[in-house]
């Protein structure tokens, strides 16, 4: 007879052995109907494996990742196969619904997913972004009632599929006023597929303090009074206590009731749909958490093949020496690369390189600081690290991370070299419910400008600001938080505290559209420079990650960057569509290939890798349609980097000496409206949207002559 | 000195962040000089290891630059970059 052994120290919770589990012995794609169970023990680090009830079949052992299951002896018993028809969904792969909430009026409603919108628009962030088109009319304010909040999943999720557990929210964001979406991993988009929704729509705003109770068919607007002013933490930790730890939460924090304009989305204790301010739209409705559980299996178009896929995909993962380089480190590893390639974010983007970057390392904190490796679901790579800052007094926390952008811009960027201190700023932006982007961005620019006079000790009630100092970044995060003093004109994001600062501190307000720039300094690397400049969002890295075709084929080179960029731009948010997350494509070198053919035996949808990538280029157009209507004059001059990049020489390290020219600007940016059937202005052509079959957004844009 | 820094998975199978007491004339040699001293880096940098192909995720940068030919000459001085290609974000 089968021994099986479990080593809860290893486990990352990516709950592949649920699903395998319930697969084998009741034919269901449910984790709900597995015999394991895997419960999180966060806020504290680590799982729970519960086995009572195994049949000792051993299926789950060979899916193990980390080997947290393992065979200590014997052989196992045979699973007798079954096979179960799954939940009523019309579309194999779907939950099947879209819910529509009335935060004001209380009115909930579904209606059903149709296989023609399945086809166009995928899921996850196309659904968003077409629901939010639909729904959101033209000059809404982003803080009012008429915005709506759109949490979507896309078909991979909620099946057995690896690295497939992404929701994406979207929302006409207070921070650009445009398109705003971000998307977060962990739990909560396979829920949503078990509780039977591809989408919710949230619009409105509740009387008092709200959260949004989702139990499957059963969906309610309960009070949350007794969790309105806690930090995100602490507020998912007592609605799992309350609900039940089955549920997934996602969460705004203090920041987000506030209506900070960068506040985020939190959820699973440390991931965060960070940028563009969802958070706060949230907070404008009054709505401080969704809480979602499901216990309805997916209907699959063809179990099997889905099941022998992701096998077999498991087992080509097993075989990189890649994965346990990502499993050790996860994206902290980037850190010193980026500074040795002169992109690392240094004092505001003053420059691209830190002198001593040795405290920030991947390997220090790997030693120092991570307890725990944290898995997404159904992900062998585990890149989330769990850590305790091992500091004294009110520095002693639990977080997770810091992930490499927080590294970069609540560390470097605001002058910090101590791996430690900035697993307390990052707990700190993560209790309060902010972006560490953006606000490490903030602080950064807020710093600066005292240090040049701009503002002074009578604007931070006596205090000095200071890079790398600990105390600075907390005394203004917990005030940007509370939106008092200073930090209510820094809540507003850099863009229009600059404005309202003046005194020149525009030109080193480092943004685009409005959204602070992430953790890649590219005044020498031009592909990546204008996937910045043209991201939907504002000045976000992950639609196009362009860096290494830069360092490949010649950093100032300006052919074929446009190209580049543009396929990143379909292929990377292809996985934000599908709902699944591109780390296993991207870091290990999974082939794309293997995301329609998953997706066909997830869906049945005969989709080729190009189907795919045009409806990427279709929603990627409808997103830029959505900031042009809403936007006056949008286009071409919201394409443009801060003038910091353009008139200020990178001062210190491998890029030292370099900034950008407009003529560069220009000759790129021309380029790539060419590549993408644009007018020169930025503006998508008539002939174009029709091509895309887009012709409903015409009369929006183009308004017709009278 | 020729000073070679590693990333990634690279650093994790050598076991070390860089060296700098490996001297060649090319690229090549370098690299036949590095296994020699970090044998299992070679299933990692080598695709086909008869043939010497480099794996397409590698990424060798040679004073900030990026070569994969095995002939580019290396001199004294030099600082080499060797890395699993990462794609970020």
């Amino acid at each position: 007879m089968l021994k099986i052994g479990k080593d809860e120290k290893k486990c990352s919770g990516c709950r592949i052995c649920e699903l395998i589990c319930a697969i084998t012995h009741t034919g269901e794609c449910n984790p709900k109907k597995s015999i394991v169970k895997i419960t999180a023990n966060f806020p504290e680090p680590g799982y729970h494996i519960e086995m009572k009830g195994c049949k000792l079949c051993g299926e789950c052992l060979k899916y193990c990742p980390t080997k947290a299951l393992f065979v200590r002896g014997g052989e196992g018993q045979i699973a007798e196969k079954k096979t179960v028809a799954g939940r009523e969904s019309s579309i194999p792969g779907y939950g099947g619904k879209i819910l529509r909430v009335d935060l004001s009026t209380g009115e909930i409603r579904t209606e059903d997913i149709q296989p023609e919108f399945a086809k166009t628009y995928l899921g996850g962030r196309g659904f968003a972004a077409k629901l939010l088109y639909d729904s959101v009319k033209k000059g809404t304010d982003p803080l009012s009632p008429e915005n709506k909040v759109i949490m979507a999943t896309g078909p991979l999720s909620g099946a057995l599929c690896l690295a497939n557990s992404k929701t994406t929210f979207a929302t006409k964001s207070p921070l650009t006023r445009g398109y705003g979406d971000s998307n977060v991993g962990g739990h909560l988009a396979a829920e949503m597929k078990y509780a039977g929704y591809d989408a919710i729509i949230i619009r409105g705003k509740a009387e008092k303090p709200s959260y949004l109770f989702i139990d499957g068919g059963r969906v309610e607007i309960r009070d949350a009074a007794k969790y309105w002013g806690k930090g995100s933490t602490e507020a998912e930790r007592m609605l799992k206590d309350d609900l039940g730890k089955e549920f997934q939460i996602a969460v705004i924090g203090p920041a987000g009731e506030n209506q900070v304009y960068f506040a985020c989305v939190s959820h699973d204790f440390g991931r965060q749909a960070g940028r563009t301010g969802i958070g706060a739209v949230l907070g404008s409705k009054n709505l401080k958490a969704v809480a979602i559980r499901g216990d309805k299996g997916v209907r699959l178009a063809d179990q099997e093949a889905m099941t022998k896929k992701t096998k077999e995909t498991l087992e080509w993962c097993f075989k990189q020496p890649a994965l346990e380089t990502w499993q050790k480190y996860g994206t902290p590893s980037v850190t010193v690369w980026a500074n040795e390639i002169g992109a690392l974010p240094y004092k505001n983007f003053w420059s691209e390189h830190m002198e001593d970057v040795s405290g920030l390392k991947d390997e220090v904190m790997r030693e120092k600081i991570v307890v725990h490796d944290k898995a997404c679901m159904n992900c062998p790579m585990a890149c989330g690290k769990y850590s305790h800052s091992k500091k004294e007094g009110k520095y002693d926390v639990l977080v997770e991370g810091p992930e490499y952008e927080t590294i970069a811009l609540c560390g470097s960027n605001c002058g910090f070299g101590d791996i430690q201190d900035v697993a307390y700023l990052n707990y700190l932006c993560d209790e309060l419910g902010v972006d560490t982007i953006s606000t490490g961005g903030v602080i950064a620019f807020a710093i600066e400008c005292f240090e040049k006079g701009i503002i002074t000790k009578e604007d931070t009630e006596g205090h000095e600001l200071k890079f790398g100092d600990v105390e600075t970044f907390e005394y203004l995060v917990r005030k940007i938080a509370k939106k008092e003093g200073i930090g209510k004109v820094l809540a507003d994001g850099v863009r229009l505290a600059s404005q309202k600062f003046g005194k020149g501190s525009e030109d080193f307000a480092i943004q685009v559209k409005g959204l602070e720039w992430s953790g890649y300094g590219s005044r020498n690397a031009l592909a990546m420079l204008l996937s910045y400049l043209t991201c939907d969002d504002g000045a976000t890295h992950n639609r196009s990650w362009a860096i290494t075709w830069d360092i490949e084929k010649g950093r100032e080179l300006i052919e074929g960057k446009a190209e580049r960029v543009v396929f990143l731009q379909h292929a990377r948010p292809m996985f934000d569509m599908l709902g699944a997350c591109r780390l296993l494509w991207v870091e290990l070198g999974l082939p794309l290939e293997h995301y329609p053919e998953m997706l066909k035996t997830i869906t049945g949808f005969d989709f080729t890798l190009d189907d795919l990538y045009k409806i990427s280029e279709r929603v990627w157009n409808l997103t830029r349609v959505f900031s042009i209507r809403e936007i006056e004059g949008f286009g071409r001059a919201y394409d443009a980097p801060p003038a910091r990049f353009i008139k200020e020489a990178v001062p210190t390290g491998p890029t030292k000496g370099k900034k950008l020219s407009m003529r560069k600007i220009n000759k790129l940016l021309s380029n790539y409206y060419k590549l993408r059937g644009w007018t020169k202005s930025g503006i998508p052509t008539k002939r174009k949207l029709k091509e895309l079959g887009l012709e409903f957004v015409i009369t929006d844009i183009f308004p017709r002559k009278k | 000195m020729i000073r070679i820094v590693f990333f990634f998975t690279v650093r994790d199978v050598a076991g070390r962040n860089e060296i700098n007491d490996i001297f060649a004339s090319n690229l090549g040699e370098l690299l036949e000089k590095l296994i020699q001293q970090y044998p299992k880096l070679e299933k990692v940098i080598f695709a086909d290891e008869a043939k010497r192909k480099l794996r397409p995720e590698i990424m060798i940068m040679l004073n900030g630059i990026a070569v994969r030919k095995l002939d580019a000459p290396v001199n004294d001085g030099d600082l080499i970059l060797i890395m699993t290609m990462i794609s970020g974000g």
